[in-house]
């Protein structure tokens, strides 16, 4: 089946959210105030690792209708933000509201009051009396100093991978190539900052409107902190301003919801930007030691890595990063050995935890970086070198995990090679003040969780309406990928109704079927999917009431509208045509990007600028070209600022080096590249009419493509991201 | 807070005598983003300039420009007289900020903030500018390079407010300015210069040079000045090194000093290439 047989899949249908959205006219959950209820300042450390010894807020609770809840009145019971499901024991070592400060925007306690104005300027009246303790930054030592911020003795958290023969491999190959890449810590920026409202309903019920990405994850993480079963917790997905990861995990609901249930009155808790820069979740910054046997024709015969993640504060989802990126090592090169170990630690930084492409970005910078310095080195082609080494169709992955599905990273490269005219490009400009360059890098990137230690489902209802309308009723969470309107376009598809007259829900706890939330780049290929099935569900029932009534022929000749169907088969048949579908995916093929960049270098003010770029994607197939072509402009712009401008990073005292935009720079609209992409149709079992995901695998080759060109540019073997102008400079000097 | 919106210049000095603590507000892009963070707080009364015609407009009187302090970057930017005759203050005003910025950003607020980041000080500095400033005390015309004096100090009275700029204009002038910064659009500086010459028969008469960023608004550079008297507006790598050597004298031993000193060549090579290109269309360089 092609994309010209489909009514509504591989259209440019316009999304619903998008005229709203480009006025400022969409409403967010700060532009929908909650009738009383009490406005929430979190009071954050100013110190980067120190014992509050005494918080007086006399002043404040002079302060007209203010309340202050601190640490001690906090419950004791510690979770882990990174948890999304009972029983993942992800080692748990946060608190609501804490007396040790181990980061500065560490919470300490959260002041009420009736308006905002009157929270903040109580805020500003409560002293906090502090006993310092060194701060923990520099990653080499974060083990052995894990004492001065966490009694847990846990010093690090290690994981590791292994399969094949390595040691072997090491000891026969005719090349061994080594090289350390760090990646920084990286702000989400997502234009909404981060916000909660918490209501207790009666009942015993309380009900938690956050904008988030794994409502389920939040019900539990509640549940961690109050007494309540996991029934009374009802987590609505709020509309939402952006996330990139950064509302993956919890951080303000389980605090949200305590104080809500506590003082018996709703609690609404809205960040500034600063807080949400220093006081939420960063991109794990990483060290990555990254070895390779090949052999005297350049093929991989293993790979070893030594990977230190910082997890910031406390643990958080850390360690799945770490792991994550261990995991894709062996799905992009055909690698008969792999030896991964990793470690994550905790600084007294702001915390670390998911961020688009959730380690795929940290680790593929690594590879493709120290893939294309290693050619240099040896003399290899570094196309010559894909060619030899990436993976084939139908690959199965050597450490056990999913096969790869209709993996076409080689007909990316191939194609990308031509359109990009990489032949003509690939010698650098040699001499004088601006420098040219280009580089390429190939990557991967996961779609679900089948096949992982993580199970993987969905469930849906459908309902058809008598006007020939349709609700999905699912536990998607719209993170501003318009998720949502590419279900309305499946179900659409399916039913055969317009996809403006299908309105999709968005997530309800105490309402929708489970879903384990928009996370792990399952949104199309798992919950795609599982809209397909249910409106074929849907569909089958319909058809099978309608023959009762002798209508089937009608609505198959198209005589009788399905509206009118509906409506019959309700009055005649007293039922709606209404199902239930779970999806339970036997699938988790890899998604595969090649992009390529051409980069301008100033050799004086190590100013690059990107001129020329060209993403290829096996996407399987798209739902709608103008949705992933927005996922991959994004992508983009996110991984330029991994590349070359973003950075959050902390001095030897512990102090951000950024607490706003002023000094924390994204790539801007002047600054981007136009930005070529090229789509690899090719279909993918498992997948909604063959679609596979797109959005996190889009910025995750960026960052090498870019770093390759600079380094080709400029012949120099930068490794430590980003490539700052200062660090370009250093570099020539 | 009170907030005074006076109409007249008289007004103003009246409320400026009566109030006890305020701040002037001109665009407001540096006052409400530091929301009172800066030290001393948020003071009880605001006196918003904006309603002031006098504080405006941009004329030719008795063979100076005049510049009212409330102009905007945007209306700077955008004025052919100026970009002519001031090309290094047209191009400091449209490199400050964003669009946004720019529409609220005024020249005065700029000189008055005097961020060490600033990027019309410097020009108004190269172009020999004078502040004329007001206060309940009578006026005073002071010498726009005197007045920026540290980061985010003004050597200007607390009842003072500057009116206008005045910038002579010599015969067989050329200016130039550039930025470096994170960016090519907003963007703070890093870096900045602005550099005036007048040429007298293919010869540099005259030079005056300023950066930005080292510590004050405009630092005056008297050996670049030098270079470029002696040897003309081919001096690229003399006049860089002399750029070098004021950074290193402004700021020794930060750890971003020789970053500025490699961004100072590229701006020396740049501002050059703008002074030659302008020179050569007034006919002052062969």
């Amino acid at each position: 089946m092609s994309v010209n047989d489909f009514r509504y899949v591989g259209k440019n249908v316009l999304r619903p959210d998008g005229p709203d959205k480009v006025r400022g006219r969409y409403g967010y959950l700060a532009d929908d105030p909650c009738f009383g209820a009490l406005e929430g300042a979190v009071l954050f450390s100013s110190r980067p690792n120190a014992v509050v010894k005494s918080l007086n807020a006399a002043r404040a609770l002079e302060m007209p209708g203010v309340q202050v809840l601190t640490f001690k009145d906090a419950p004791e019971g510690k979770y882990n933000s990174g948890e999304w499901f009972p029983g993942q024991n992800d080692h748990a070592d946060e608190r609501v509201l804490t007396g040790h400060a181990r980061h500065i925007g560490d919470r300490l306690a959260l002041v009420l009051a009736e308006d905002r104005g009157t929270a903040l300027a109580a805020r500003e009246l409560i002293e906090v009396e502090y006993e310092d303790r060194p701060a923990v930054v520099d990653l080499s030592e974060a083990e052995e100093k894990s004492g001065l911020l966490h009694e847990d003795g846990c010093g690090a958290f290690a994981g590791r991978l292994e399969y094949g023969e390595v040691d072997a491999a090491f000891a026969a190959a005719a090349i061994v190539a080594e090289d350390v890449v760090t990646t920084q810590k990286i702000h989400h920026a997502a234009m909404e900052p981060h916000a909660v409202l918490a209501v207790p309903r009666p009942e015993g019920l309380v009900e938690i409107h956050t904008p988030c990405q794994i409502m389920f994850g939040v019900q539990h993480a509640v549940a961690q902190v109050l007494p309540l079963p996991l029934s009374k917790i009802k987590v609505l997905k709020a509309r939402m301003g952006g996330t990139f990861g950064g509302k993956q995990e919890v951080v303000l609901e389980p605090l949200c919801a305590w104080a809500a249930w506590k003082l018996k009155r709703p609690v609404f808790i809205c960040l500034d930007r600063e807080e949400t820069m220093l006081a939420t979740r960063t991109r794990a910054a990483t060290i990555s030691r990254v070895r390779s046997a090949l052999d005297a024709e350049g093929r991989l015969l293993a790979r070893h890595f030594e990977v230190v993640a910082d997890a910031g504060a406390y643990l958080s989802g850390t360690k799945k990063v770490m792991m994550a990126m261990g995991k894709k090592a062996s799905r992009l090169y055909r690698l008969p050995a792999l030896r991964y170990e990793g470690r994550a630690v905790r600084t007294s930084t702001t915390p670390a935890g998911a961020c688009r492409g959730y380690g795929s970005p940290q680790v593929h910078a690594a590879t493709e970086i120290h893939t294309d310095l290693l050619c240099r080195r040896y003399g290899l082609d570094p196309v010559e070198f894909r060619r030899k080494n990436l993976v084939e169709p139908l690959d199965r992955d050597p450490s056990g995990a999913s096969d790869l599905g209709n993996a076409r990273v080689r007909e990316c490269l191939e194609l990308g090679l031509q359109a990009f005219d990489w032949k003509a490009r690939q010698a650098p400009s040699a001499s004088g003040r601006f420098r040219r360059g280009a580089g390429f890098a190939c990557c991967t990137h996961g779609n679900g969780y089948y096949g992982t230690i993580y199970h993987d489902m969905a469930g849906m209802s459908l309902r058809l309406l008598e006007d020939g309308s349709a609700i999905l009723r699912s536990g998607a969470h719209e993170l501003g990928n318009a998720a949502l309107a590419a279900l309305a376009q499946i179900v659409g598809e399916v039913i055969g109704f317009d996809p403006a007259r299908v309105t999709v829900l968005e997530g309800d706890t105490l309402f929708n079927g489970y879903d384990i939330g928009c996370q792990a780049s399952r949104g199309i290929f798992v919950m795609g999917e599982c809209a397909r099935l249910c409106a074929e569900k849907a569909r089958a029932y319909l058809l099978a009431e309608a023959e009762k009534l002798g209508l089937k022929s009608g609505l198959q000749d198209g005589s009788l509208s399905t509206g009118e169907a509906v409506r019959l088969i309700e009055m005649k048949n007293s039922t709606a045509v209404e199902v239930f579908f779970q999806h339970r995916p036997q699938l988790n093929p890899a998604s595969y990007g090649v992009h390529f960049a051409e980069v301008k270098v100033d050799t004086l003010t190590g100013l690059v600028r990107v001129e020329k770029y060209l993403a290829v994607h096996d996407v399987g197939l798209a739902i709608n070209p103008s949705f992933v072509k927005g996922q991959i402009y994004g992508g983009v712009q996110m991984g330029l600022g991994l590349a070359l401008t973003e950075e959050l990073a902390f001095d030897a005292q512990g102090r951000p080096s950024a607490r706003n935009f002023d000094k924390y720079h994204l790539v801007n609209a002047p600054d981007m590249p136009e930005v070529e992409v090229i789509l690899v149709e090719r279909g993918e079992e498992g997948g909604p009419f063959g679609a596979k995901s797109i959005g996190e695998v889009a910025t995750v080759p960026v960052a090498p493509a870019v770093v390759n060109a600079v380094n080709r540019a400029l012949a120099t073997e930068l490794t430590d991201l980003p490539l700052t102008p200062a660090r370009i400079v250093r570099a020539l000097n | 807070m009170t907030i005074l919106i006076p109409a007249a210049l008289d007004e103003l000095a009246a409320m400026m005598k009566e109030t006890p603590a305020f701040s002037l507000l001109a665009g407001g892009t540096d006052y409400m983003v530091a929301d009172g963070r800066r030290s001393g707080g948020v003071r009880p009364a605001v006196i918003d300039l904006s309603g002031l015609a006098e504080l405006r407009g941009l004329k030719l009187v008795g063979g100076e420009m005049v510049v009212g302090a409330m102009e905007t970057m945007s209306t700077l930017a955008a004025d052919d007289e100026l970009r002519r005759r001031a090309a290094c203050l047209s191009e400091a005003a449209s490199k400050v900020g964003s669009w946004q910025i720019r529409n609220r950003a005024t020249l005065g607020g700029n000189l008055a903030n005097s961020s060490p980041a600033a990027d019309t000080p410097p020009a108004l500095a190269a172009l020999k500018a004078e502040a004329r400033l007001l206060s309940p005390r009578g006026e005073r015309r002071v010498p726009v390079e005197n007045i920026p004096v540290g980061p985010n100090r003004a050597a200007i009275e607390g009842d003072e407010v500057i009116v206008s700029f005045h910038i002579p204009l010599p015969a067989g002038r050329v200016t130039a300015f550039s930025k470096i910064g994170s960016r090519s659009q907003v963007s703070i500086a890093r870096l900045n210069l602005a550099v005036s010459v007048i040429m007298d028969q293919g010869q540099a008469v005259e030079a005056r040079v300023f950066m930005g960023t080292l510590g004050r608004a405009a630092l005056r550079c008297p050996e670049a000045e030098a270079v470029l008297r002696a040897q003309g507006l081919e001096a690229e790598a003399p006049l860089a090194a002399a750029l070098a050597e004021a950074a290193a004298g402004a700021i020794p031993g930060r750890s971003t000093l020789s970053y500025k000193q490699s961004a100072a060549g590229a701006l020396a090579q740049d501002v050059l290439a703008l002074l030659r290109e302008r020179a050569k269309a007034d006919g002052g360089l062969k």
